[in-house]
């Protein structure tokens, strides 16, 4: 039976893991695998948490305040809680540069994803008009994931742009702050479509709301950003645990994958890794590679392989992102309600607005701001900061904010390659990125329409509160290594198989030939799924 | 050693406390702990197993005489000290030690071992009550039939001792102040030394009814002393002022007589500045323990000092934010938690600041209006100042903590018009303080930049 090796257990790891355990594969993976530490007082809720923890400064804030976002602090805020900083270590070997791009890296089991939102938003035919294949192949794998990970939504006017898949679960409960913006929406639905070319409706997310195999349905606890503590809310590393339940799978952790050693017919024969806090090389033999730890890391590998093979230093170009905007919004209806924070804390209603010249979609997720810490938020408003927190406790139950994510596509100007250290022969990756030139008009004309919208749903946009995050925030990061028909270079098959070696397949972003404006992490599971079925 | 138990009097004393921590616990069967009062024991350190606490007074003898007839030796260290009454001093150190010595010998203690001064041994005690008790103390042990040791320590330096804290109050003034000439000799131990000979005794368990002097390993005089830490606390050499000791001690001896407890000492306590306070090399004990050196000894006090002080400033800026963020006090967990993002967190430290920071920072812990107006200033002009970064750092604590986070939680109440208004005139107020303090605040940040730009 061949023997095949994975590198990276992130969302496109596990799923394509999986379907290959499924068909009897031998299956080797190599990971980092940082651990996430198990969840504290599991059956308390956010304010249990805060009454019955010891110190529960050391849990929400970290042992060294670490959570702590001072005024003036540079860099992008992520909001993630200190338990799960565990997601973004990264090992010593790892070195990076970036211009104009702010990535982010995960070395833990279940990867990036292990922090994601939750949202499910497959691809439809229109969106994968880049692709080597159609829409068709995909809409197997789309179920398939779907019955594995557990999603909950419904069908409605959104449908228009996410197709529907089987095994949708009943939709999440809806907090009171969402459902009060879809009244407001069913009320002005002819103007919102018609004059702004607006659509609202449910998130379709990867929670449960009933038991399944062993995971709880959500419990409402308020926790979901700090990390579900019953398994409700679906990570990657959920799949890698029931990898683990088959005797033909090998999970090797603490292991730093470098490059690829080839033989003399050009197909890869080892894969060169190293224990992470240790120097000591070694080689793994396998039939078949797999490349699964995310773009930007999978690019790197190629890129070291390459070097190592022939010393050269190529450029991977095309990397694409999603362009985000926040905005903050307040609900005037729900001024001096007291917010409920035993609810649903990620997005539970999306957006999707076609541009009125483009005609592409824009996608926007809606959270009802709730139980993340406050006092990035209260700092910001430009008020004594005992005014700006009476202020704030009395609208915080209309607070809100619409994620606005835009398309991106490949360019040349956006490439990863190396940078070699001359005396010790290290390299690191480079990063380049460029947003397009005629970037800022479609920004300004699509937050024009949201805020629009938002007005008619009876909320006002604060001044100066808008914030366009850096590119690399979304971590939708693909397109250096794309599928391509021909078989050029540093490009693969529409089945992730390289056109460079011939053994070596690609089964995360790096692939996609183009980015939409959509969560693409479904789109990922379902891809990896895909081509571990139909090729091997 | 089995089955022999120890009966400790003042271990919430100073000298007490520390012993208490430094005892070798195994050795006995029981150790009793005479405390006045229940609250007392919340001053202990955390007690060992065999360790329990008896409530009474040493003259009121049934209070802890059971405990007492189970003990073979005593260690006396109660006594009133510092400045008390004159029938305090003689109610404790000498009516109090009588009793305990009576009942010890009723009771069939073999061994006492007496905590006493070197102040017994000024020329002349006539005026100094301490000192004079604590000598009858002496006396009722030597005549009693116990087999004794008597303690004679000299001036004893420890981190929250009262002699300490007046040496340090003194050497923080911008003059140096010396009482008398300053020429007297002195000679410092160090508690840690203290307890170790003590600890030594103790397990030596010889009660030889011998009289012992205990100093540190340098002699000096006063005023070189008081220079020593003067020049660690100020990184200079002080100027110094005698303050003639004679008409000082005349006008303090009729304040004791007719206004007692009017001022923070008493004319005794001045005796110090009068006479040596060195141990006999005759009653001294011989020992393989290496004393600490006098400059290690003031380097690392005031190491201390300076971080106690630190602590006690971050304390009140905690209390003086958290009020003018909520209207209520912080708890001590709230207070622990600020104090140590301190410690993590080197940025929060108030080092090389300019006048507006210094300015608002020393303001602040004052009022809770002194912090609105800075914070009003720095909302706008200066949003990464010290002092918001610290408001801030409290914010998160705050909403963090179990007492706390409602108020972030909860809307102020009232209808929707009533919170419209109550905000527009929030909004109205911090405006009006924003001009107030820009008028403050922004010339001197001028200021402050044309200096810094002049350096």
């Amino acid at each position: 039976m061949t023997k095949v090796l994975i590198v990276g257990s992130g969302a496109s790891g596990v799923h394509f893991a999986l379907t290959l355990l499924q068909k009897g594969y031998q299956v080797i993976m190599l990971d980092v695998g940082r651990e996430r530490p198990d969840p504290v007082n599991p059956e308390d809720s956010f304010n249990d948490l805060k009454n019955n923890l010891s110190d529960p400064v050391n849990y929400f804030l970290g042992e060294n305040y670490e959570a702590v976002v001072y005024p003036g602090s540079t860099g992008e805020y992520y909001g993630f809680p200190p338990n799960k900083q565990y997601i973004f270590d990264t090992p010593e070997q790892f070195e990076w540069k970036a211009t104009g791009f702010a990535p982010l890296f995960s070395f833990a089991r279940g990867g990036l994803a292990e922090t994601w939102t939750g949202g499910v938003y497959p691809l439809n035919a229109e969106e994968l008009r880049d692709f080597p294949f159609d829409y068709s192949e995909l809409t197997h794998y789309y179920n398939e994931i779907s019955k594995r990970i557990g999603i909950s939504g419904t069908i409605d006017d959104l449908a228009r742009f996410y197709p529907v898949h089987d095994y949708l679960l009943d939709p999440l409960r809806l907090d009171n702050q969402s459902s009060i913006l879809l009244e407001a929406y069913q009320r002005h639905r002819n103007y919102l479509n018609t004059e702004l070319n607006c659509y609202l409706g449910r998130s379709r997310v990867a929670t449960l709301t009933g038991e399944r195999e062993g995971r709880k349905a959500c419990s409402y606890c308020g926790r979901c950003l700090w990390g579900c503590p019953s398994g409700a809310f679906y990570t990657p590393s959920i799949t890698l645990r029931e990898c683990f339940s088959f005797s033909n799978f090998k999970y090797y952790p603490n292991i730093y994958a470098n490059y690829f050693k080839t033989n003399r017919h050009g197909r890869l024969e080892s894969i060169v890794v190293e224990s992470t806090g240790m120097k000591k090389h070694e080689e793994i033999q396998a039939d078949t590679f797999v490349l699964a730890a995310g773009t930007l890391s999978s690019s790197k590998i190629m890129l070291d392989s390459i070097h190592r093979e022939n010393g050269g230093n190529i450029k991977l170009t095309g990397l694409m992102d999603n362009r985000q905007i926040l905005i903050p919004f307040i609900n005037l209806n729900l001024v001096g309600h007291q917010y409920d924070a035993e609810s649903y804390q990620y997005h539970q209603l999306a957006m999707g607005i076609v541009g009125e010249d483009t005609g592409k979609y824009y996608h926007a997720l809606i959270t009802t701001l709730k139980t993340a810490l406050v006092h990035p938020i209260v700092q910001n408003i430009p008020l004594d900061l005992r005014t700006a927190l009476n202020i704030f406790r009395n609208v915080r139950a209309g607070l809100g904010v619409v994620n606005l994510n835009f398309d991106d596509h490949r360019r040349e100007t956006n490439y990863v390659t190396l940078e070699t250290d001359k005396n010790t022969g290290e390299t690191r990756l480079l990063i380049n990125y460029l947003p397009p030139e005629n970037e800022s008009a479609v920004l300004k004309r699509t937050v024009k329409t949201v805020k629009k919208v938002l007005r008619k749903l009876g909320c006002i946009v604060p001044p100066f509160m808008m914030h366009l995050r850096p590119m690399g925030a979304s971590v939708h990061y693909a397109g250096t290594i794309p599928m391509s028909e021909h078989p050029a270079p540093l490009t693969t098959s529409k089945y992730g198989q390289s056109h460079d070696y011939e053994n070596l397949y690609f089964a995360d972003g790096s692939t996609f030939p183009a980015l939409p404006a959509k969560n693409l992490t479904f789109a990922l599971m379902a891809n990896a799924a895909r081509i571990a079925d139909r090729q091997f | 050693m089995a089955g022999h138990s120890l009966f400790i009097t003042g271990a919430t004393g100073f000298i007490g406390r520390r012993l208490l921590q430094n005892l070798d616990h195994e050795r006995y069967h029981k150790i009793y702990c005479l405390i006045r009062k229940e609250n007392d024991a919340a001053r202990l350190p955390p007690l060992p197993s065999n360790c329990q606490l008896v409530i009474g007074d040493l003259n009121r003898p049934l209070t802890y005489a059971t405990s007492l007839a189970e003990c073979q030796t005593v260690i006396h260290m109660a006594a009133a000290t510092g400045k008390a009454t004159q029938a305090d001093y003689f109610q404790i150190n000498a009516t109090g030690t009588k009793a305990l010595v009576e009942q010890c010998e009723q009771h069939g203690v073999r061994n006492f071992l007496y905590l006493s001064t070197i102040a017994v041994t000024y020329p002349d005690i006539s005026l100094y009550f301490y000192a004079k008790s604590k000598a009858m103390g002496e006396v009722q042990v030597k005549e009693s039939r116990l087999n004794y040791l008597i303690l004679r320590p000299t001036i004893v330096l420890g981190h929250g001792g009262q002699i300490w804290n007046t040496f340090y109050k003194l050497a923080r003034l911008p003059f140096l102040i010396i009482p008398g000439t300053g020429q007297v000799q002195i000679q410092p131990i160090h508690i840690d030394d203290l307890v170790e000979h003590l600890r030594a005794l103790l397990i030596s368990d010889v009660f030889s009814n011998q009289i012992i002097e205990l100093g540190g390993n340098e002699k000096m005089s006063f005023e070189t002393f008081l220079r020593l830490i003067y020049e660690r606390v100020h990184g200079r050499s002080p100027l110094s002022v005698n303050i003639p000791l004679r008409p000082v001690l005349a006008v303090l001896s009729l304040i004791d007589r007719y206004f007692p407890d009017r001022l923070p000492f008493n004319s005794g306590q001045l005796s110090a500045f009068r006479f040596d306070s060195t141990a006999d090399p005759d009653l001294s004990l011989s020992s393989s323990h290496k004393m600490r050196p006098l400059n290690q000894t003031i380097n690392d006090l005031i190491d201390w000092e300076k971080e106690d002080e630190s602590r006690r400033i971050l304390s009140k800026e905690c209390d003086a934010f958290t009020y003018y963020l909520i209207r209520q006090g912080p708890s001590d967990f709230i207070r622990q938690k600020y104090i140590k993002a301190h410690e993590v967190n080197l940025n929060l430290h108030s080092t090389n600041l300019g006048i507006v920071d210094r300015l608002q920072m020393a303001t602040s812990i004052r009022s809770s209006l002194a912090v609105k107006i800075a914070d009003s200033y720095s909302a706008i002009f200066s949003r990464s100042c010290l002092i918001r970064k610290k408001i801030v750092l409290l914010l998160a604590i705050l909403e963090s903590s179990s007492s706390t986070y409602k108020h972030f939680d909860l809307p102020q109440g009232g209808g929707r018009a009533f919170l419209f208004g109550r905000m527009m005139l929030q909004g109205i107020i911090f405006a009006a303080l924003f001009i107030f303090s820009s008028m403050i605040f922004f010339p001197l940040t001028l200021i402050d930049r044309l200096s810094k730009e002049r350096k």
